[in-house]
């Protein structure tokens, strides 16, 4: 933790980033994101368990833009954000600074993203075997279970879009949502309009997801929404053997067409 | 694929639901893609689990006066 403190002011004292995006303390011993823009601020900085929000959901903002260069601290999910967003040409390359830890604990400095593609690979990217055991859980209920757990799920959703707020992969500047000529997506929270919502949004991340579980850990009333993208995860690993944000120059896996792919759902 | 499994897994009955590719030089497979598809529909009968829901949009439709 000292380590990212120094590098965050190492790199603030250079002038090689203007702002360092971090976790710091909230309220009720909870860590929410900070941004560091002076080096003496660089002590704010803290690095543990509680450290859960994908802060690459800031990295696009033109708020935090306009601070000048950017630096992130970087878990995971947040490197594999940065490479989908690439992928998706949202950032370019060399222009935010990862700051990574390595799975020694050491901390690294990325600038590039063929260094963070390279530091990605050290870690497992899949799903874990809680995840893969949670949706067999789903996909052993029988049709008419199934249609009733989610109708209960979604049945508590109150269309606060906080799963897609917190989503770094949501930033379209106008969501289909609220597109009212013609209205898509029914507004009021009613069950009809639920449900369409959340299957419209689990497919519009279909290939995109990167697992963060930030959607299910921003929803204010417990809708296991992870389980929806984990579905996705396994279907196109399965399917297409691909997986989102390894890579800042894959391209989109639904819009590309490969001699491999099956054709199975056709007839 | 991918839509017609997320489906699934939401729960929706994918016996009502058809996707295929036809060619606009390819009536009979259209037509009888459409008359295996409604037939199928047909001897599942009416998709009650579905109107239930879709039927609470219309109570509130009432309920909020449009």
């Amino acid at each position: 933790m000292l380590e990212i403190k120094q590098k965050a002011r190492e790199l603030l004292e250079s002038g090689k980033a203007q702002v360092v995006i971090g976790y710091g303390k909230g309220p009720n011993n909870t860590t929410r994101a900070i941004f560091v823009r002076k080096p003496e601020d660089a002590d704010k900085l803290v690095l543990d368990d509680t450290c859960v929000q994908n802060l690459a959901l800031y990295i696009y903002k033109h708020e935090v833009r306009h601070f000048g260069k950017e630096a992130v601290v970087a878990t995971l999910p947040v490197l594999r954000s940065l490479l989908q967003l690439a992928s998706e040409n949202q950032v370019k390359d060399n222009e935010i600074i990862a700051i990574a830890i390595t799975p020694d604990n050491k901390v690294v400095e990325l600038d590039s993203f063929a260094a963070i593609e390279e530091h990605v690979r050290l870690f497992n990217t899949g799903l874990t075997e809680d995840e893969k055991d949670l949706l067999k859980k789903i996909n052993a209920m029988g049709l008419e279970e199934r249609w009733a757990f989610w109708n209960k799920e979604f049945s508590k959703c109150i269309k606060c879009y906080a799963c897609r707020q917190s989503c770094p992969m949501c930033y379209c500047p106008r969501c289909a949502a609220e597109v009212n000529q013609p209205q898509w997506i029914p507004v009021a929270a009613h069950q009809h309009g639920n449900i369409e919502w959340h299957i419209m949004r689990a497919m519009h991340l279909a290939g995109r997801c990167i697992n963060c579980g930030d959607c299910a850990r921003a929803c204010p009333v417990d809708i296991p929404l992870n389980l929806l993208t984990y579905n996705l995860i396994e279907e196109l690993n399965n399917e297409f053997k691909y997986t989102a944000g390894l890579s800042a120059s894959q391209t989109y896996v639904l819009s590309t067409w490969k001699l491999e792919d099956k054709e199975t759902f056709i007839r | 694929m991918v839509f017609r499994h997320l489906l699934g897994f939401s729960g929706v009955d994918l016996r009502r639901i058809t996707f295929s590719w036809v060619s606009a030089a390819e009536g009979a497979k259209w037509a009888d893609i459409v008359n295996s598809t409604s037939e199928t529909i047909k001897k599942l009968g009416p998709y009650d689990s579905y109107h239930a829901v879709a039927g609470l949009k219309e109570k509130e439709a009432e309920y909020v006066g449009n």
